[in-house]
């Protein structure tokens, strides 16, 4: 291999020592930021470079703040939603700063960095209103929001006593809305003004049996086509393992109502993400691609049964997707 | 085998010229498009003024170790992140970079003028490794920096940051 190599005609030590020296202070704050970017994961890093110098804070506090975690100390992960691709660190807390007004000054202004954030269990004490004493955070900048609901305000759903949930209340506009978890959607406290904004909302569910109401988005807005105008794309998530002992009427159901929501969105486009696998009474287990094309079907019949036209049958359909998970992940648009 | 290798000409900022295989060179994006822009020109040197004699040496090394990888896409700055986060530095890289600070930080700089991200990448891995783990008062001193905090700055932002820290 030895003659593939670069052949250099010339080279001396001269010029060496007359060059500036470089060092990390000197190079150009987009590289310094390169550099910070592969700590991203390393919350202790960076907030370790913040104390470094005044230099160093201005540029790594914004990437310090971009992404914040909001998790109750002694969180656990239900097992069942074994797929929650974020919370590989789910230590990070937040919340503390939220129970005293006397954090407001220094805090509210670091809450514009956040571009991301993600609440882990949103059934803790901070977010209540009761305390006059505490603030209402607002996220100017925020993105995305990450929510994972167990019991979404539980208190005000078990009383049907609707508090305003203070952390959501600064938020009005998102892009991307993840909304984790086995619930009555109409019930939790995500202020319908966060559900009309964002262009993609992603429901991570165990499962599709109706432990939750459909449709997803809330009653209230799903017959409403306008305060959706923003949302091209819903995604739902049923993690593995997803057999199902019976194609339930439900199902034919649930997807029916989305079509319907389809029907008010052109553009709007619906993809299912799990493996869908049906092991009937009799016979064996049915796969994906089986158990997809018997929906498709039994979507065809009941839509036509319900007076809709060939044509808008299959657009509907045709903005109708369903992924297996591993392939949804490998598929680097999502 | 007869066939001639195709070669282009660097000239660095101190005037030394290198012949360098077509492939090996096309690993800089930026020396790819001029060489793009010069066409045929036989013998035409590219300047590259920004990069100095030791490091383009330096630098052809890892280009020559890499002439047989597929070229990142221009421009695929999503798939790029993740791609970027989750590799690790190969053991090669790893090796190869393993110089002294000033010599990082240059090659950190040309691989930025010359437009090699994975190269960049290694660099800037590198510089977030050394940095994991550390003080504040030991990042200064290995990077040369002077702490332009007052004690009671330094302890507000401290304070601030201390949620993540937990």
């Amino acid at each position: 291999m030895g003659q593939d190599r670069f052949s250099k005609q010339t080279l001396t030590s001269r010029s060496i020592q007359s060059e500036p020296l470089v060092s990390l202070s000197s190079l150009p704050s987009e590289l310094i930021i390169n550099i910070v970017s592969h700590l991203k994961d390393d919350r202790k890093a960076l907030s370790t470079l913040c104390q470094v110098s005044k230099s160093f804070d201005a540029l790594v506090r914004p990437v310090l703040w971009e992404h914040i975690v909001l998790t109750p100390r002694h969180y656990t992960p239900p097992s069942k939603w074994a797929f929650d691709p974020i919370s590989n660190n789910p230590k990070e807390v937040l919340g503390g700063i939220f129970v005293s007004k006397r954090f407001e000054n220094s805090y509210q202004g670091l809450l514009g960095h956040v571009k991301i954030l993600i609440i882990r269990d949103h059934t803790v004490t901070w977010f209540k209103t009761k305390d006059a004493g505490r603030w209402t955070p607002s996220f100017p900048n925020l993105r995305t929001l990450d929510i994972t609901s167990s019991n979404p305000c539980l208190n005000d759903h078990s009383s049907r006593r609707k508090t305003p949930c203070r952390l959501l209340a600064g938020i009005a506009n998102v892009d991307y809305l993840i909304v984790r978890g086995g619930i009555d959607m109409n019930a939790i406290c995500i202020p319908s003004v966060i559900w009309k904004s964002p262009k993609e909302i992603i429901g991570i569910v165990p499962t599709l049996f109706p432990s939750f109401d459909p449709p997803f988005i809330p009653a209230k807005l799903g017959n409403d086509v306008e305060p959706l105008r923003n949302l091209l794309s819903l995604v739902f998530i049923v993690p593995p393992p997803s057999i199902y002992e019976t194609i339930s009427s439900y199902y034919t159901f649930f997807l029916i109502s989305f079509l319907r929501l389809a029907a008010g969105h052109p553009k709007l486009k619906v993809t299912f993400v799990g493996e869908f696998r049906y092991l009937p009474n009799q016979g064996p287990m049915l796969e994906h691609d089986q158990v997809v094309a018997d929906l498709r079907r039994e979507l065809d019949r009941k839509l036509s049964s319900l007076g809709w036209k060939a044509e808008e049958v299959s657009e509907r359909q045709d903005r109708l997707e369903f992924w297996k998970l591993q392939d949804w992940l490998d598929d680097g648009r999502h | 085998m007869a066939e001639k290798k195709q070669t282009v000409i660097l000239q660095t900022s101190d005037d030394e010229q290198f012949t360098v295989e077509k492939v090996v060179a096309e690993r800089s994006a930026m020396i790819k498009s001029m060489m793009e822009d010069l066409g045929d020109q036989e013998g035409q040197a590219i300047p590259l003024p920004n990069v100095s004699s030791s490091v383009l040496t330096k630098i052809l090394e890892y280009c020559d170790h890499h002439k047989t990888e597929p070229l990142p896409a221009p421009d695929a700055n999503d798939a790029d992140d993740s791609r970027r986060k989750t590799s690790e530095i190969g053991e090669w890289d790893s090796r190869w970079i393993q110089v002294d600070q000033e010599m990082l930080f240059e090659i950190i700089l040309a691989a930025n003028y010359l437009d090699i991200k994975p190269l960049l990448d290694v660099g800037c891995k590198t510089v977030a490794n050394m940095i994991k783990g550390k003080t504040p008062e030991e990042i200064r001193k290995l990077f040369n920096i002077t702490n332009d905090f007052t004690p009671e700055e330094e302890e507000q932002i401290r304070k601030e940051n201390e949620w993540a820290e937990e």
